[in-house]
C-alpha cells in the first residue's frame, strides 16, 4: 500500500492547502502522513518492489503462482512459469506444483516466504541459488553463488561412470579421483550408488571444497570422501596425488568454454556463477590438456577417464591424445539427452606407446 | 475370534489354559478349521510362551494384561508368514490331535476321465509329442539361434520324459495283473496292494503331466495393480465395490502378499468409487488374474425402501506389472522430448524447465514427465510410463490371440461380460464360465478360504479348456490328413 497512499495523502495536503489553511483539516492530515511515515515507510527492498501492491493479498497457490509467472515474464527473467513453479512448491515443501492441488490455501508466513524468494528471483538470480538447493539424480544437493550448477548433462556423466564402476572395474575397494568437484554432484553420486567406493576430490576454490564438504556431511557421506584445495595442475597437488594409488577411475567436468563464449552467456550465469569453473582459455582446452597430460601417471593400466567437454571439442581432443603420444586412447564418445556429442570415454593402454 | 471355515467363534484366548480349551473345544467337536486361524492359534501360543519363559517369576494376572494389550485387532490384522501359507507346516506346529482337522487339503479336486491313458485318443496324441520329439533329436536344428524352437524342444524333452515314466509305470501294473492270474491267495493279496499302489502313482504322473502340458504363463509371476470400479447401479454399485475391495484385501493377508499404493474414492455413505492397489507377492496374477470383469451383485440394498432385489455391477481389472526384461525398446524407435534441445547445452546454459516428453515412433505412444526437478529422473519415469503403455498394448494382443486359439470362455475382459454373480437372497456365488455354484456367501466374502477354492477351481478349468482345445485340434488334423491321403 505504501507509495499509492503516500501519493494519495500529498494530494489531498494540497488541495487542503489550496482550499485555504484550515487548520481542522490541516491537522488531520498532517496526522495521517506523520503516521504513514512512522508506521508504513519501508525502504524499496529490491528492483521493482514498489509496483508489487497487491502480492501478499491473494492466498490462494494458483493466484500467487499466476502473479509471480506474469511478473517474471513482464521483467524478462527466463523461464518465468516454472521459476514460479519452483519457488512456490519449494515454499511447501514439493518438488513441483504438479502435486499440489492449486486451490489450496498458503498462510502468511509461506506467502512471505515466497515473495521474499521471488524478490531474488527478480534480481535474475538462478532459480537453484534461490532455493538454496537441486536434485542431482536421486541426491538434493545445496547450491551456493557462485558454485558451478550442476547441468542435466552431468547427470548422464555419472550414470557412465556408475555403470563403468559397477561393470568394468574388478577392485574390491575402488578410489576414484575427481577433478573440480563444484558442489560435489559426481563425487557424492557416485558414493551413493557405489557402497565400496571411496573418493578424492579436487577444486581450486575454497567455496566449492567447503560445498562439497557440506553436501558430504549432510548425505552421511563425509567418511568416504578426501577433499583437497588446490590447482590441480600445480606441484603440490600433483605430489599429494602420486603419493596415493593409481586411480581404477578418473571423472571430470572441467571449465570446457572458451574465454570468448563467456561474454556471449545468459546473464544469470555471468553474474552468479563463478567464471573459473567456466573459462576454459582461448580454445575452452586448457584444463582439458592438462588432464590429458596427467592423467596417465595417475590412472592404473585399464584405468578409465570420464570427462564433459563442449559439442565441438571431440575432434580437436582425439587429434590432442594423438599428439600426446602417450598410453591413453579416447575410446568412445557418447552423445546426450540432447542428441550433442558431450561425453568423451578415455582408457590407459597396457603397452606404452612411448617404449 | 472367528474362523472363516467353520465360522465357529471362539473366545480370545489370554493364558495357555484358555489355548488348550480352544484346541480342546476343536478336538471335541471335530471342527475344521481354516489355516488363517490355526495360524493366528500359533502366534499367540507362541506368544504366550514368550511372555513365561521372559519373565519366570511374572503372574498369571500380568500375562493376560499384555496378551489384551496386544488388542484383537493386533491378531486380526496379521499377514500369513510365508511357511504358515502351507496348511501341511502349519499343521505339524499345531498339538496332535487337532492336525489332522485343517481343511485345506480337503479341497476339491477336478478329475477328468478324459486325460488319462485309459482314453485312446489322448494317448495318440502323446505318442504323437514323443515322435515329434525324436523328429526333432535327430532334426539337428540349431537351437542357440532360434528361441521359438528351442523353448519347442524344451517341452518337449519335459513331455517326452514324463510319458516315458507313466508307460513304465503302466507296463508294470499290466504285468502284475497279468500275474493276477496265478491262484495263489496269499500272492493275489500282495499284488493287489502293489496295483493300488502303482495306479496312485499313475495318477500323479497324469496329473503333473497335464501341468507340464499346459505350461505356465509367462505372467504369471507378476506383480499386480487392481482397478475396482463401481458400475451400473449407483450408490448400491458403490456400497457392493467396497465390499469387493475389503474382499481382496483380506484375500492378499491370507496369502500373504502385501497391498501397496492405495487410492480410494469414497462417498458420503460408505460406498466406494474407485480404488487401485498395487499388490506385490508369490504368483499373485496366477492367482487375480481370474478376477478381472464384471462381477453382478443380486440382493436388497440398504438404500432400498421397497424392498425390492436390485441387480448392480462391479468392475474389476488386473494388470500384470511390467518387469525391464519384458519389453525392447531400440533407442531409434523413440524420440526424445525437452525443453533444453536447442543451443549449444552443457555449460553454457542453465535452464530449470525439466520436463520431458518421449515418442515411440512405431506405435505413437506419448509418455510425459515433468514432476521432478531433475531431468533424468523426469526421463526415467517417463521411460517407465511408457514401458507400461507398450505392455498393456503388447498384453491386450497377445490375450486377443490368446483368445481366439484357447477358445477359453473366460471373455475379453470387455465391460459387458459378467464373470460371476454374487446371489444375496439364494446365498449363492456363481461363476459363469466354469458353472460352478458356491454357497456360504458371507464367508465367502471374508476373501478367506472360500474365494481360494474357486480360484482353485478356475485354475483348473482353463487347464482343462487348454488341453481340451489342444486334442481337439490334434484330431482335427489327423482327421484332415486322413481325408488327403484317402483322396
Amino acid at each position: 500500500m505504501s507509495h499509492f497512499s503516500c501519493i494519495w495523502a500529498c494530494k489531498q495536503i494540497t488541495k487542503a492547502i489550496l482550499r485555504g489553511s484550515r487548520s481542522r483539516y490541516r491537522s488531520t492530515f498532517q496526522k495521517r502522513v506523520s503516521l504513514y511515515f512512522t508506521r508504513c515507510y519501508q525502504p524499496p527492498r529490491s528492483v521493482g518492489f514498489s509496483s508489487c501492491l497487491t502480492e501478499s493479498a491473494t492466498q490462494k497457490l494458483e493466484d500467487v503462482y499466476k502473479y509471480w509467472s506474469n511478473k517474471f515474464l513482464s521483467h524478462n527473467i527466463g523461464e518465468a512459469d516454472v521459476s514460479a513453479n519452483y519457488i512456490v512448491a519449494h515454499v511447501l515443501g514439493h518438488k513441483t506444483i504438479y502435486n499440489l492441488d492449486a486451490h489450496t490455501l498458503l498462510n502468511q508466513t509461506q506467502v512471505d516466504k515466497i515473495n521474499e524468494l521471488c524478490h531474488l528471483r527478480l534480481t535474475g538470480m538462478p532459480v537453484q541459488y534461490v532455493l538454496g538447493e537441486w536434485d542431482f539424480l536421486d541426491l538434493t544437493l545445496t547450491m551456493r553463488p557462485p558454485v558451478l550448477i550442476p547441468r542435466p548433462e552431468t547427470e548422464e556423466l555419472a550414470l557412465l561412470c556408475i555403470e563403468t564402476l559397477l561393470n568394468d572395474i574388478e577392485i574390491e575397494r575402488p578410489t576414484v579421483l575427481e577433478i573440480g568437484c563444484g558442489s560435489g554432484a559426481l563425487s557424492l553420486s557416485l558414493l551413493k550408488k557405489c557402497p565400496k567406493l571411496q573418493v578424492v576430490a579436487v577444486d581450486i576454490s575454497p567455496t566449492a571444497c567447503s560445498l562439497t564438504q557440506e553436501n558430504a556431511r549432510s548425505l552421511g557421506l563425509m567418511d568416504r570422501i578426501c577433499v583437497i584445495q588446490g590447482d590441480f595442475t600445480s606441484d603440490k597437488v600433483q605430489l599429494e596425488l602420486s603419493r596415493l594409488s593409481a586411480f581404477p577411475l578418473i571423472v571430470s567436468n572441467p571449465p570446457y568454454l572458451t574465454t570468448d563464449e563467456l561474454t556471449g552467456l545468459q546473464s544469470e550465469i555471468k553474474c552468479f556463477e563463478d567464471p573459473t569453473a567456466l573459462d576454459g582459455g582461448l580454445d575452452g582446452l586448457d584444463i582439458i590438456k592438462e588432464i590429458i597430460l596427467k592423467a596417465p601417471d595417475l590412472l592404473m593400466t585399464n584405468g578409465h577417464l570420464w570427462m564433459e567437454v563442449s559439442h565441438q571439442q571431440p575432434p580437436l581432443i582425439a587429434k590432442l591424445v594423438q599428439d600426446s603420444h602417450n598410453d591413453i586412447c579416447l575410446i568412445e564418445v557418447v552423445k546426450d539427452l540432447f542428441g550433442k556429442d558431450r561425453i568423451c570415454h578415455f582408457q590407459k593402454k597396457e603397452t606404452g606407446k612411448r617404449k | 475370534m472367528q474362523c472363516f471355515k467353520c465360522s465357529s467363534i471362539f473366545p480370545w484366548p489370554s493364558t495357555i489354559s484358555d489355548l488348550n480349551s480352544i484346541y480342546r473345544k476343536i478336538y471335541l467337536k471335530s471342527l475344521r478349521i481354516s489355516p488363517l486361524c490355526c495360524y493366528r492359534l500359533l502366534t499367540i501360543q507362541s506368544d504366550l510362551n514368550n511372555y513365561i519363559n521372559e519373565i519366570p517369576g511374572k503372574s498369571r494376572n500380568s500375562i493376560v494384561y499384555c496378551m489384551r494389550k496386544k488388542s484383537t485387532n493386533f491378531y486380526y490384522g496379521l499377514p500369513i508368514w510365508r511357511p504358515f501359507a502351507n496348511p501341511t507346516y502349519s499343521a505339524s506346529l499345531l498339538p496332535s490331535f487337532v492336525q489332522g482337522l485343517i481343511t485345506a487339503d480337503s479341497r476339491k479336486t477336478h478329475t477328468s476321465t478324459k486325460f488319462t491313458i485309459e482314453n485312446p485318443i489322448y494317448v495318440s496324441f502323446l505318442k504323437s509329442l514323443v515322435e515329434e520329439y525324436n523328429a526333432a533329436i535327430n532334426a539337428n536344428v540349431d537351437y542357440v539361434a532360434d528361441a521359438d524352437k528351442r523353448q519347442r524342444f524344451n517341452f518337449l524333452k519335459l513331455v517326452t520324459q514324463s510319458i516315458q515314466e507313466l508307460e513304465k509305470k503302466q507296463g508294470e501294473v499290466l504285468e502284475l495283473q497279468s500275474m493276477m492270474a496265478e491262484e495263489d491267495k496269499e500272492m493275489k493279496l500282495l499284488v493287489d496292494k502293489e496295483i493300488i499302489q502303482l495306479k496312485k502313482e499313475v495318477q500323479i504322473i497324469e496329473k503333473e503331466l497335464i501341468d507340464i502340458l499346459v505350461g505356465e504363463d509367462s505372467a504369471d509371476n507378476k506383480d499386480i495393480v487392481m482397478e475396482i470400479c463401481a458400475g451400473v447401479g449407483g450408490q448400491e454399485a458403490m456400497l457392493f465395490c467396497a465390499e469387493l475391495f475389503l474382499m481382496y484385501r483380506n484375500y492378499a493377508h491370507f496369502k500373504g502378499w502385501t497391498v501397496t499404493g492405495l487410492s480410494i474414492e469414497e462417498n458420503e455413505i460408505g460406498g466406494t468409487r474407485k480404488a487401485v492397489i498395487e499388490i506385490n507377492g508369490e504368483s499373485v496374477f496366477k492367482h487375480l488374474k481370474y478376477e478381472a470383469g464384471v462381477h453382478r451383485v443380486q440382493r436388497v440394498p440398504k438404500t432400498e425402501k421397497a424392498g425390492r432385489i436390485h441387480t448392480s455391477t462391479v468392475t474389476v481389472s488386473v494388470l500384470p506389472q511390467p518387469s525391464e526384461v519384458d519389453i525392447d525398446i531400440q533407442p531409434n524407435e523413440l524420440r526424445i522430448e525437452t525443453f533444453r534441445c536447442s543451443g549449444p547445452g552443457g555449460q553454457h546454459v542453465n535452464k530449470t524447465d525439466s520436463a520431458v516428453r518421449i515418442i515411440h515412433l512405431p506405435t505413437g505412444t506419448v509418455s510425459e514427465c515433468r514432476q521432478e526437478r531433475s531431468q533424468i529422473k523426469n526421463k526415467e519415469t517417463a521411460m517407465k510410463n511408457l514401458k507400461i503403455k507398450l505392455y498393456q498394448a503388447i498384453l491386450e494382443e497377445e490375450d486377443k490371440k490368446r483368445q481366439a486359439t484357447r477358445k477359453l470362455q473366460i471373455g475379453s475382459k470387455g465391460r459387458s461380460e459378467k464373470i460371476r454373480t454374487y446371489n444375496f437372497q439364494q446365498d449363492r456365488i456363481t461363476d459363469h464360465r466354469s458353472k460352478e455354484d458356491f454357497s456360504n456367501l458371507p464367508d465367502f466374502m471374508l476373501g478367506g478360504q472360500g474365494l481360494d477354492d474357486l480360484v482353485l477351481s478356475l485354475h483348473q478349468f482353463e487347464k482343462l479348456q487348454l488341453l481340451e482345445s489342444m486334442l481337439d485340434s490334434y484330431t482335427t488334423e489327423i482327421s484332415r490328413t486322413k481325408t488327403t491321403k484317402g483322396s
